[in-house]
Order: structure tokens, then sequence, then C-alpha cells
């Protein structure tokens, strides 16, 4: 484990986003830790807890958005920041209500993402 | 005949001195002479005499007058005569002595002579016994006059010339309320003051013409009732003697009561005759109301049922026929077999009045066969004379024929919708706006679970029917319609009595009377529950698809990205284009993913639109850069600025903006230029897309528009797309309160353009 290496979590069902996600993640320069179970995401998050989450909305068998609220309540993971990500773009209101601090409607651009992930690491640190 | 004094005693000189006056003269004289001595013994008598005692002197003188004629003895004549010997003094007196007759005897003694001068006055006894009869007549006469004069019940009076009472009866006295001796010598004027002058007034005419004024009314009042106004009839006339007026007679009778019942017989004829009039009056209303009345009237008499009146609406339903005096039978002929005559028979035997409703009626107006038929409401009545026997009967009528026509339609065409409504399993509704009362078919009862005939049947009853989170907006919409806007149309949900819930689509028109007040709302409901179910699982698949499609190309996308960057780095220029190009159509395909998507979220009515400001013009730049960017082939060219802000969802705009520009990119493969131009006034803001390109055709140009659709044309062919890109810009337009069109020519290019008010009417609504 490097120091100053930022960890990013993503969350999503789909193993074939994981895989790329991650690719792309650590082609920038991120460690990047993949889970497509959305509970249990905060034992992920107990020790050594990553600088930011992406979280997919629609997760099999949970809403995105009440995983996000939970992180954000609790004292420990409320710190991290999250991007939720969706391919219903209408569901940014909601997403944002539900505490994530930024939308990414898919497909997106990878571009797109890494400079959102790169806003926020940013400005947790800041 | 009577002689005086003076000339008896110049006849008794001329006796004494009988030597010296010739005898002739004694003779001659009318009057019997005969001269007595002391011892009664005749010493004269002259011819005269002689012959009225029927004895010539030589019988009688030197005789005793006793002795000769002893019937004296016990006659008055014998103590006179000794009386006028013994005073000396002489006597005048009569005798009757019979058989001679009446005798005026003067007896003049002298010393010792007796002259007596005696005349026949037979003639005069006569002439005073007579007088005396005469008299006597006169006297009873008067007597009876005076008797009926003043016991006559009405006045009567006599006047002097000078118009004072001279004589007055006890009647005309008790009127004017004074003792009979009070009138004597005063006129009626100062007697009576309170008498009208017109009396004085025809006393002085009638003494001063003589003609008599009868029965002239006089009026006033008398001393007898003081205060009281009387009214009497009075008769003046004339008295003459000897062709002079010497005064007038008056007849008065009272009248004050016969004046009174003729007062009030007057104001009994006046009262009559104002009723007489009143009654014409009416009589007259009535003949006009008859006249006018927009039933049908009339009157049949006798029975042979005489048309006697018939009020110019029956005329004119019978064709005017000249029915006027003719039994009805003749005169309306067609009746005769309906039926109608024999009600009237009926009628007009029993004195029962009939009354038909809706009864229908074969009338011949034309006499020409073609009979037309009608319906009436109608009344037989009997009309009685004053003896209460009939003599007529009285027909009212009122056509029904439109509202029975009406009925009989209204009743086919409510069968039809029933059965209709049995088949559809639509229910209806009726709403009385103005007591909110609500009629339901059974359909819509059991629609809404209910048992036939257990809606309560009020506004408020329905509205707890409704799902409780859709009665606002399907309130409003009813709101909306009864404002003037369109016609209620909603779909809500509404709970059961079970608990169930249905989608329900609700219809309706209002209805509004003259002033264009609502007054009712008619309407249907349909259960569209399933419907609603295939559009809940319609959307609910469609979200997961396109949420399905975009995960695939998500990954697709990503892993290309990450190629991509990989390529640029190492510098694999070939695998650099093919990722390139890969990454493009990723991008299409998400579009098109997404294009399905509004249209079937725009379908049900799902697409969302923000509310918000933005700048066009900044709008315009961006998108057309954004494009530009990618493409090369063409130069897009931005002219004109709108200057103004624009209401609506930006991205949505800047969606229509993107098609047409792709559109104008593709449809022009052979130019090189696209032009956008950008206008705006106080209204509304404009922009075009003009491109060079192919061109379309002007009978397809409305049909662009619509969905799905392409222009099948073998050179267009070649084109890639779904069709649905104009198909949403236009109805993203629309939901602005915008147009979109196009200008354009098969060969010459293109030209869309679309308008966004800057002011949203369906705000202000």
């Amino acid at each position: 484990m490097e120091n100053g290496t930022k960890k990013v979590l993503v969350v999503d069902d789909d193993p074939s986003i994981l895989f790329f996600m991650e690719a792309m993640l650590e082609d920038a320069g991120y460690r990047v830790v993949t889970t497509e179970k959305g509970d249990g995401v905060e034992t992920l998050l107990a020790d050594n807890p990553p600088q930011l989450i992406i979280l997919d909305m629609l997760l099999s068998g949970k809403d995105g958005r009440e995983i996000a609220r939970q992180l954000k309540q609790s004292e420990q993971t409320r710190h991290i920041p999250i991007i939720m990500v969706s391919a219903h773009p209408g569901a940014e209101k909601t997403v944002r209500a539900a505490g994530a601090d930024d939308f990414l409607p898919k497909p997106f651009e990878m571009d797109d993402l890494l400079a959102l992930v790169a806003k926020h690491i940013k400005q947790k640190h800041k | 005949m009577f002689e005086s004094l003076p000339q008896q005693q110049s006849t008794t000189l001329s006796i004494q001195s009988i030597d010296q006056q010739p005898e002739t003269i004694l003779e001659r004289i009318a009057d019997a002479i005969f001269v007595l001595d002391s011892a009664w013994k005749f010493l004269y008598l002259n011819k005269q005499a002689e012959r009225i005692l029927g004895k010539n002197r030589t019988e009688l003188l030197q005789k005793n007058i006793w002795e000769i004629f002893p019937t004296t003895i016990d006659s008055a004549l014998y103590p006179r005569y000794h009386e006028a010997m013994h005073t000396g003094n002489p006597v005048h007196f009569e005798i009757f002595y019979p058989p001679l007759g009446w005798f005026q005897i003067s007896a003049y003694p002298s010393q010792d002579q007796l002259v007596v001068h005696f005349s026949n006055i037979d003639e005069r006894k006569k002439i005073e016994q007579e007088r005396d009869e005469l008299f006597q007549q006169l006297q009873q006469t008067n007597a009876l006059l005076d008797t009926l004069f003043d016991q006559a019940p009405i006045g009567f009076g006599f006047w002097d010339r000078n118009l004072r009472f001279a004589r007055v009866n006890a009647a005309l006295a008790e009127i004017n309320g004074l003792p009979p001796e009070a009138h004597i010598g005063k006129t009626v004027a100062e007697l009576l003051p309170g008498i009208d002058p017109g009396v004085m007034e025809a006393f002085h005419q009638v003494v001063e013409q003589g003609t008599p004024i009868i029965n002239q009314e006089a009026s006033g009042e008398t001393l007898a009732a003081p205060g009281q106004k009387r009214y009497w009839s009075v008769s003046y006339y004339p008295i003459r003697l000897q062709d002079q007026i010497v005064g007038a007679g008056a007849i008065c009778e009272e009248i004050t009561t016969k004046k009174q019942v003729e007062e009030e017989r007057k104001q009994f004829l006046q009262r009559e005759q104002a009723a007489r009039t009143e009654a014409e009056e009416a009589r007259q209303r009535l003949h006009d109301l008859f006249m006018q009345a927009p039933a049908l009237i009339c009157i049949l008499r006798g029975k042979e049922h005489i048309f006697e009146l018939a009020n110019p609406n029956f005329m004119q339903l019978i064709g005017n026929r000249d029915i006027l005096w003719k039994p009805a039978s003749a005169a309306l002929p067609e009746l005769v077999e309906q039926g109608f005559h024999t009600l009237l028979n009926q009628v007009y035997t029993t004195g029962e009045t009939f009354v038909g409703n809706g009864i229908r009626a074969l009338i011949d107006p034309h006499q020409n066969g073609m009979l037309e038929e009608g319906y009436f409401d109608f009344v037989y009545q009997p009309s009685r004379k004053a003896s209460g026997e009939i003599d007529g009967v009285m027909v009212y009528a009122v056509n029904v024929t439109e509202q029975v026509r009406a009925r009989q339609a209204m009743q086919a065409s409510q069968q039809r919708l029933e059965l209709a409504q049995q088949a559809a399993r639509i229910g209806t509704f009726e709403w009385d706006i103005t007591n909110n009362h609500v009629i339901w078919t059974p359909e819509l009862e059991a629609l809404h679970g209910l048992p036939p005939g257990t809606f309560e049947g009020t506004y408020e009853a329905w509205a707890r029917c409704v799902h409780p989170d859709d009665l606002a907006s399907v309130e409003t919409n009813i709101q909306k319609a009864i404002n003037g806007g369109p016609a209620y149309n909603a779909e809500f949900r509404i709970i059961r009595l079970d608990g169930s819930i249905r989608w329900l689509l609700g219809k309706g028109e209002i209805h509004r009377d003259d002033a264009q007040s609502p007054v009712r709302m008619i309407g249907i409901n349909m259960d569209i529950t399933e419907r609603k179910e295939l559009e809940r699982r319609k959307d609910d698949f469609i979200s997961m698809a396109s949420h399905e499609l975009k995960t695939p190309v998500t990954s697709i996308k990503g892993f290309t990205q990450v190629l991509l960057k990989r390529a640029r780095r190492s510098g694999d220029e070939e695998s650099l284009r093919f990722l390139t190009i890969m990454d493009t159509q990723l991008n299409k395909l998400t579009k098109l993913v997404s294009d399905l998507l509004d249209v079937s979220k725009m379908q049900s009515g799902k697409l969302t639109y923000r509310e918000e400001h933005f700048d066009l013009d900044d709008l315009v730049r961006e998108t057309v850069e954004n494009i530009q960017a990618i493409v090369s082939t063409h130069q897009i060219q931005i002219k004109g600025r709108a200057h103004t802000s624009v209401p609506g969802d930006r991205d949505r705009i800047g969606q229509v903006l993107i098609n047409l520009l792709t559109n104008a990119i593709k449809y022009s493969p052979r130019a090189n230029t696209v032009i956008v131009r950008v206008a705006g006034d106080q209204k509304e803001a404009v922009v075009s897309v003009q491109d060079f390109g192919i061109g379309i055709a002007e009978a397809y140009h409305d049909k662009i528009f619509e969905q799905f659709y392409q222009v099948t044309d073998p050179e267009e062919k070649t084109y890639p797309g779904l069709g649905i890109g104009l198909y949403l810009s236009d109805e993203i337009v629309k939901r602005h309160t915008g147009r979109m069109w196009v200008e354009s020519t098969k060969g010459t290019g293109s030209t869309f353009s679309f308008s966004l008010p800057l002011v949203r009417a369906d705000e202000i609504a």
C-alpha cells in the first residue's frame, strides 16, 4: 500500500463494468477496489476506507441511493465522497437528495468520469 | 129698486098736496100709493094700487082696510101701520103677502092720514132669493174648496199680484214650518231665505207672462227642517180675473225621498253600467286571450257540435278549412273515425269532462288524403247555460307532437346507448351542477363495485370514491372544463368498497344554459385498469429495457475508451482509428436508446421537462460548437441573435437543435454549409436550420413530423435512423407551446424552423 495513492471503491452489479472501470481507473493512477454486492459495503469501508466511492444506482436487490443515505449518515463513512452512476438520466435529483456528491448518467465518457473523480478526491483533501 | 129716503120724501110731499098736483102724475107712477084716514078707511088709491090690490076705487074708498083685507090683521101690516100712526114716524118694511107676493111698503103718517107707498118686489125678491141661493151654493162650494184646499196632502197656495201669500194650506204651511197665519202678506223669499231663488223667478215669470210652469224642481231648506236640503216639484199658474192677472197659485209636492231614490237609482245605474263595461272589457280580454293563445281552442255548440268559435292556432292546425258554423263531423271528417266524435258526444250527454294526454290524431289539413300525424294533450269540457243545461263543448288542446317525438327518439337512443354501454362496460353519469346531484347508470355503479341503486347520488359521494392522491388533479381538470376550458378528460384511481383499486378514465361535456352558466355535466367512465396495468408494465419494461440496454453499452464504451487511451499512448494509429469509430457508433446507439425511451415516455405522458429560463443565443452557440467539433464535412454558420431569454427546458430545446443540425448534415452530403438563423421579437423567438441538400417534396412536409415516419425514397433509404427525431423535436416544441415547420423543395435543400413563445400560454391558463 503506497502512501498518497488514492483508493477508489466501485460498486456495480455488472462485472464487465467493474472490469473496465478497474482498468480505466488504474490507468489513471488510482487504486481500485470493486464489489458487485451492495450489502456488505460497510465492512469494506471498516478498515482502510477509500477516498471515493463510485456507486451504481440500480444494484440487484438494493437501491444505490439507500446505500448512499446510510453511508452519509454513518459517522465513519460520511466524509467519503460518493459519485452515483445510473442509466436513468432523470435520477439526478433523487440521487443528490440521497446524499450523493455527484451524478453521472450512463453511458458516460471515460474522461468525464475521470474528471469527476479527480474533482471530488481533490476536494476532499482540501 | 131701492128708493132713497130723499126720493120718498119728495113723493110724500107731492102726495100731501093732492089738490095741487094733477092726478095724472099719481096715476102714472109705477109705485102704488093709497091713503088711509085715521079710521083706516081708504081715502085715495092710485091706479097701480088698484091693480095690485085687485080692487078698484069704488070698492075700496071709504072702506076699512082691515075689513076688506082681513088676512092683513095677522100679518106684519097691522102692527107696522099702527106703529106709524102712533109714533108719527114713517115705517119701511118688506112683507110677503100671499097671494099677491112680496111688497116693499113705506107708510108715511101725517096728522090723520097714512100714506102708504108700496111696490111689488117679487122680482127683486126672486133675484134676492136666487142670489142668496147662489151665494149659499157659492159658500158651500167655497167651503168644499176650502176643505179640499186645506186638507190637500200637497202644498197649495195663492199669492197676490205682488207675490205675497194670500192663502196657504196646511200642507204647505207644514212644509214651510210656519203657521198658516204667519204666511199671509209675506213673499216666499221673505219667509224662507233657504229656498232657492228659482222659486221667486218662477213666480215672477208666471205673473208677468201669464203662462204656467209645470213641475219645476225647487230645492232648499225650510224652517221645518233647518239644515236639511229638500226637494219639491212645484207647478205655478197665473190667476186671472177678467183677463187681468191678479195673482198666482202654486202646487208644491215634496220629492225629497223621490229624489233620493232617483239619486240612488242613478248611482245604481252608473254602477251597473260600469259593471257592464267591465264585463264587456273582461269578455274582450278573454276573447283576445282566446284568439292569441298558443293552445288550440274551439267552442262547439249543440249536439251537432257546431263550430261556434275557433282560435287562430286551431285554424292553422286544420289547414284553415272553412269550419265555422258547420257541425264537427262535416268540418273535420277525418277525425270522426278516430273516435273523437264519439268522445264529443259522450262529453255532451254525460256532462263529464274528458282529459286526454299524448293522444295521437291524424289530420288532413289539405283534404287530399295526406294525413299528418300529431300528438295532443286535450280537454273536452261541457259548457252550460245559466240554467245548468249543457249546450256545447269547449275544446282546449296543446300540440305535444314534438315532445312526444322527442321522447320517442330519446327512448330509442337511450336504448341504443344502454346496449352499447352494456357491451363496452362503460358507465354514464349525469351531474347537475346547480344542486350537486349525480345520477349513475347501473353500469357505472358496477364499475365502482356498488350494487345497483346504492349510489347516494351526490358529487360528494363520488369524490369519496376517488383515490385521495388523484382527487386534486381530477377536480382541477373538472374545474377547467367548467370554466370554459377543454372538456373533462382525466384518468384517476378509485378505491372500491372492498379496498381494490381500479383506474378509471373520466370524460364529460359541460351543458350550459342560455346565460352560458354551467348547468350539467354528462359523461362516461371507463375502466382502464388493464390498460393502466399494461402501461405500467410497458413503462417498467422500457425503464428496464433502457437500463438493460445502457448497461452493456456502458461496458463496451468503457472498454473502448480504455483501449483508445492505450492506443493513443502507444501510437497505434490504426487501432486508434477503429476504436474512435467504435466510440462514435456507441454514442449513436446510446442516443437511439435515449430517443426510444423518450418517445415511450412521451406517449405515456411521462416525459419530464424542466421549467427554467435560458439564454437562447447561448444555447445555440454552445450546441453548434459541440457539433462542429466533431463534424468536419460542413461548416455551421450562425446568423442573427434573439437577444432574449426563453422559458423552457434547456436540455430539451438543445435536443431539438441537435436533431435539426444532425439532420441537416445527414441530408446534405454533397453540400458543405449549414446555416443557423436566430431571431426574436416581443412575442417569440425563432430558430431555423437551413441545409443545401436533397430537400423534401411538399407532399411530405406534414408527414415527416409523424412518429416513425421516414420518407420512402430509394435515395434516402441509405440514411439510418429510426424516424423519431423529428417527431420528438416537434413534440418538445409543441410542449413549449411553440411551432415547428419546414420550408423545402426537392433538390434545393430544406429549412427547418421552430418558434418558442416568450410568454407561455399554458402558464397563463
